[in-house]
């Protein structure tokens, strides 16, 4: 009763609606996605209270991940990259059987994995943060860094490229005010600069304006066509029986791989997949429309989302790009997350765990009434959508600080951050390693000043070497990977030789 | 343009604002008592900068991999750009956010419908949805978030 009491359901009720309509609505459309929607919805922080605020974020969040799904059963093509592997299953039950039954195990496997990561964000939170209360600095350092580590060596992408656009993220989070010496740093002279730039002004131009741009290279007069009939989203007890072991495999994938760092729900869903298809009794199905091969990597899918806060909520580091943005709603309210938040804002916690438990309760009513709504969204041409972000950015930005500095650089930034997507950098780490730069910069400079410069002191505790093996794998593993894929390589060149040969 | 041109173009631009930040960071005042002063970490971060830049470009010159750069439909994305920068402006300039906001969208609009074909109906569509579209904003932000544009 205590702690319902810390909960407005009112406002909550508005924000988590709005975060998931946006969430599903973004999500279900090819191209835009989780990020953006988390972005557009940001500035809106601003007029509400923190529990509001950061639900209704969280809410697009699980909101998208189930849109997702919405485009890979019904268009063929997934809204979000973690959705692809549903369409392996999905596709064929919606051709063969009804579109609407595979929506409907999409969406109980959404709800199941959203209550599991609710489920492990409320029994492990206190647990992780009484733990990082024993963290000293050098080791704040290291699992900060860890998140990036990550990103360059497990991403995918390439490796330099990958670095370069982390070390302009932690650059770009020095500039303004140092908090040590109190000197302006990088800031070229500019009083919009002094606090950094606009957190706002930065995510919404790197995502949402270059999105726009991306937009711009296609045809923006297509419009994806369906056919509107069986899109009942709902299951019987007995179907929904059949694929509780794929929920609860999927969601305990999920909620693992979603506290790892710098990892998310697309490495998480086609885990999920393959782990599924191995626990499965008729694995040959798989392909084929098998309910558990949709069911699992959408439970996968929101189970990360609880995954993911755990660590940001206990040790106040965000592991995703996700993460980070939400993490902009903390900072706009002046709350800094973290064992010390968990500890003195028991209302601001206890708020979260209820609203998240909401969010996905509530996920689960609006897709049941909702999902050919969304679906009929996705006929929408971005000749519309894209005139529409655009306004919502410019009006998201100036209403965030009021300063016309800040609309040019989202402009800015979005131009510069469609050329640089183009080349293969990440935008993803570059948020990341934005929002984490004041954390690193300030556990590395506050151990070297406690130990008097020593730096013997980021190798010598137990938890900063657990943290280095750790990261020294994360290196082993992408040299492995690289080299794996150059033998591969050779080895298709050679067989290409062989052939042309014969 | 060649990709590989391009790779290399950004990579000696990143490391030239790598060594502009290790320049600019050593005209930080230094630190005291362990701490090493405002300039250390962006230091390290130059430098860094300057290495992964040079990992880039080493492995850019020596990849076998031949293609060209190319943005398809350049004109469009430099199109909404230059409209956008024209808006800012427009704004900043005049003010009249919500109805310089409509004409913007209009214009945006039929830039991007202009090769369906533009004829009155089409026009008339445009305009209704900017027309809608601004006041939807104009309540959303003035009334429920009270930002005064």
């Amino acid at each position: 009763m205590e702690i319902l009491a810390s909960f407005d359901f009112v406002a909550s009720f508005f924000a988590i609606a709005l975060g998931l309509f946006v969430g599903m609505l973004l999500g279900a459309l090819p191209g835009l996605g989780m990020i953006i929607g988390i972005t557009l919805l940001l500035p809106l922080s601003y007029s509400m209270d923190p529990a509001s605020s950061i639900l209704m974020l969280l809410a697009v969040y699980q909101g998208a991940e189930y849109g997702g799904s919405i485009s890979a059963i019904v268009l063929k093509i997934p809204g979000t990259a973690m959705a692809a592997p549903i369409m392996f299953d999905g596709v064929p039950m919606a051709e063969n059987k009804s579109p609407g039954k595979a929506l409907a195990y999409s969406l109980y496997g959404s709800t199941f994995g959203g209550l599991f990561g609710g489920a492990v964000l409320i029994f492990f939170s206190e647990p992780v943060a009484r733990f990082a209360l024993k963290l000293a600095d050098p080791e704040i350092f290291w699992l900060s860094g860890l998140g990036l580590f990550a990103v360059v060596t497990l991403g995918g992408g390439n490796v330099s490229k990958t670095a370069i656009s982390v070390i302009l993220g932690l650059f770009v989070g020095t500039m303004g005010i140092d908090l040590f010496s109190g000197i302006p740093r990088f800031t070229m002279d500019s009083p919009s600069l002094l606090e950094g730039p606009n957190l706002i002004a930065v995510v919404v131009g790197l995502f949402a304006i270059s999105e726009v741009l991306n937009m711009n290279t296609k045809n923006m007069n297509l419009s994806f066509k369906f056919e509107k009939k069986d899109m009942k989203t709902s299951l019987t007890f007995r179907e929904m029986l059949q694929t509780v072991k794929a929920m609860f495999a999927g969601s305990f994938i999920g909620s693992v791989i979603g506290v790892l760092p710098g990892v998310g729900s697309v490495i998480s869903s086609w885990l999920a997949y393959s782990g599924v298809k191995k626990l499965s009794r008729q694995p040959e199905t798989f392909g084929k429309g098998n309910p558990e091969g949709i069911a699992g990597p959408d439970a996968s899918n929101n189970a990360t989302v609880g995954g993911a806060l755990l660590p940001f909520l206990a040790l106040g580091i965000p592991g995703s790009a996700s993460i980070a943005i939400i993490a902009g709603a903390f900072i706009i309210h002046g709350i800094t997350p973290g064992p010390q938040m968990i500890r003195n804002n028991p209302e601001l916690i206890n708020a979260l765990y209820i609203g998240f438990i909401f969010t996905t309760i509530g996920m689960f009513f609006m897709g049941r009434f909702m999902t050919t709504l969304f679906a009929k969204a996705l006929v929408t041409p971005n000749a519309l959508l894209a005139p529409a972000i655009v306004a919502s950015s410019l009006m998201g930005v100036y209403s965030s600080s009021g300063n016309f500095f800040d609309i040019w650089l989202m402009l800015g930034l979005g131009v510069v951050a469609f050329f640089l997507r183009k080349l293969d950098y990440s935008v993803a780490g570059f948020i990341l390693a934005l929002v984490l730069s004041p954390i690193i910069e300030k556990s590395f400079r506050r151990a070297l000043v406690i130990t008097d410069g020593d730096f013997s002191a980021f190798y010598s505790r137990p938890y900063s070497q657990v943290l280095l093996v750790i990261i020294a794998g994360m290196i082993l593993y992408m040299f492995y990977g690289q080299i794996r894929n150059l033998m591969k390589a050779r080895a298709r060149k050679n067989s290409d030789k062989l052939a042309a040969n014969h | 343009m060649h990709y590989r041109i391009l790779d290399l173009t950004v990579f000696i631009a990143l490391a030239a604002l790598g060594a502009m930040i290790i320049y600019q960071s050593y005209e930080l005042p230094a630190g005291f008592g362990g701490d090493m002063g405002s300039g250390y970490f962006p230091r390290i971060l130059g430098w860094m900068l300057i290495g992964f830049c040079v990992l880039g470009a080493v492995s850019s010159l020596f990849s076998k991999a031949v293609h060209e750069f190319s943005i398809p439909m350049a004109w469009q994305v430099a199109g909404t750009v230059v409209l956008m920068a024209l808006f800012i402006w427009s704004w900043s300039t005049f003010g009249y956010f919500y109805l310089q906001l409509a004409v913007f969208l209009f214009v945006l609009l039929t830039f991007y419908r202009a090769s369906v074909g533009i004829n009155a109906k089409s026009l008339g569509l445009n305009a209704l949805f900017a027309v809608i579209v601004s006041v939807a904003f104009y309540v959303v932000f003035n009334h429920f978030m009270y930002v005064n544009v």
